[in-house]
């Protein structure tokens, strides 16, 4: 798919049960029934949605080495006050979708309609900002872009049991759960196959079969 | 004739002395033939001072081996087994100077090994990341509630972790040098007593 020119509906729909948007061996993406959405459209094809509502997402940013394991689960509570984006054309949520009415704004903390598509403007602005042109997005891949605090995104980009997850603080790449790389304020992580670089606040360990 | 009596006596002056020095050949070449031989020692001008001399160099590398001794060698006060220890020869840094962990920290961790059922749990995590379920059929003995207890422990102490989409529990690297140390430590315990009758 050549990523042309996006832009976001203007009908805000309702997720009726709790949703896995994504899971592989590393990660796992929900959005929790009652999370309004708008479906992002791709050339005018329904391509993703912007979620304003509850969820979380988790990344087993662990690598094994025969020495043990090292890192930690990242996970994050997904909360209304900060949309996040789905880019996928590999997940229909179409069967658990219906149109949002008053009080589903309201339950999420919204007064209306137009207040909520403000918000979702707004975000989808910031994000979709010098993101038009020609970018080819596979049609088995996922693209999750999580609004943080910071006015920046948390990305993750995931095919089949690969991914990429970049935030402030870390960044973890994971390739059939056999190759592995993460990035992390003070340490670097390498695994491949059971070889293993570690450098960690200051020690470096190296590890082979 | 003076002249002539003159050359005689000269002559039997140096047959004299040609006889003592062929005599002084002989007793030096007879001393050195006994010398290889081993028998001659000259006792009285040499025997005593090399007594003396192996005495005090013998002195010397016995104070010197002592000292290496009681600094490489530890006994155990109960079990009387010996211990060597390796130590770093250019590294003699003094025993106040040990860097201290942060003791509440390690003390959470030790508590957190001093407790059977998670002893057998990291050692069957020891062998690769687990399920709870692997974890019930290979320790029938702990029930699934304690045992999910146990793996909180371990995990609040940092020996084990858990991944959060497959559900695995995985010994971290702490974990499993923990579980090394506590091993060693108590082979080391069980070992047979010398002092045991």
């Amino acid at each position: 798919m050549l990523l042309t020119y996006m832009k976001l509906s203007d009908q805000p729909q309702k997720l009726t049960q709790d949703a896995t948007l994504l899971q592989n061996q590393k990660c796992i993406v929900k959005a929790y029934a009652s999370t309004l959405t708008l479906p992002i459209l791709i050339d005018n094809t329904p391509s993703g949605h912007l979620f304003i509502g509850k969820g979380e997402f988790t990344i087993d940013a662990i690598i094994e080495t025969t020495r043990g394991a090292i890192g930690k689960p990242i996970t994050r509570t997904l909360s209304p006050d900060k949309p996040f984006l789905m880019i996928s054309e590999a997940h229909s949520l179409n069967k658990i979708l219906t149109p949002a009415s008053t009080q589903d704004y309201s339950d999420i903390g919204y007064k209306n309609k137009e207040e909520l598509l403000k918000t979702a403007n707004s975000t989808f602005d910031h994000f979709a900002h010098r993101r038009h042109g020609q970018h080819d997005i596979k049609p088995d891949a996922h693209i999750f872009a999580f609004a943080t605090e910071h006015d920046k995104w948390d990305i993750l980009v995931a095919k089949k049991d690969k991914l990429v997850y970049t935030s402030k603080h870390r960044v973890y790449v994971s390739r059939d759960n056999s190759e592995s790389v993460s990035v992390g304020p003070s340490e670097i992580l390498v695994a491949k196959k059971g070889k293993a670089v570690v450098i960690d606040k200051g020690n470096i360990l190296v590890e082979r079969d | 004739m003076s002249e002539e009596k003159d050359l005689k006596d000269e002559m039997k002056r140096l047959k004299e002395e040609i006889q003592a020095l062929k005599q002084q050949l002989h007793d030096i070449t007879d001393q050195q033939t006994h010398k290889r031989r081993g028998i001659y020692i000259d006792v009285n001008d040499h025997l005593t001072g090399l007594s003396e001399y192996i005495t005090d160099v013998m002195e010397g590398v016995t104070e010197g081996i002592r000292g290496e001794l009681e600094k490489s060698i530890f006994i155990h006060p109960h079990t009387g087994h010996v211990k060597i220890i390796h130590r770093d020869r250019e590294h003699h840094e003094p025993p106040e100077h040990i860097e201290k962990p942060d003791f509440n920290k390690t003390a959470n961790m030790m508590s957190a090994l001093g407790q059977e059922h998670r002893l057998k749990i990291l050692s069957e995590l020891m062998t690769g990341g687990k399920y709870i379920s692997d974890l019930q059929n290979t320790l029938p003995e702990i029930t699934a509630s304690t045992l999910s207890s146990h793996l909180d422990v371990l995990q609040e102490a940092g020996l084990v972790v858990q991944e959060r989409v497959r559900g695995r529990y995985l010994v971290t690297i702490p974990g499993r040098m923990a579980y090394k140390m506590a091993t060693a430590i108590s082979k080391q315990r069980d070992q047979p007593s010398d002092e045991t009758p």
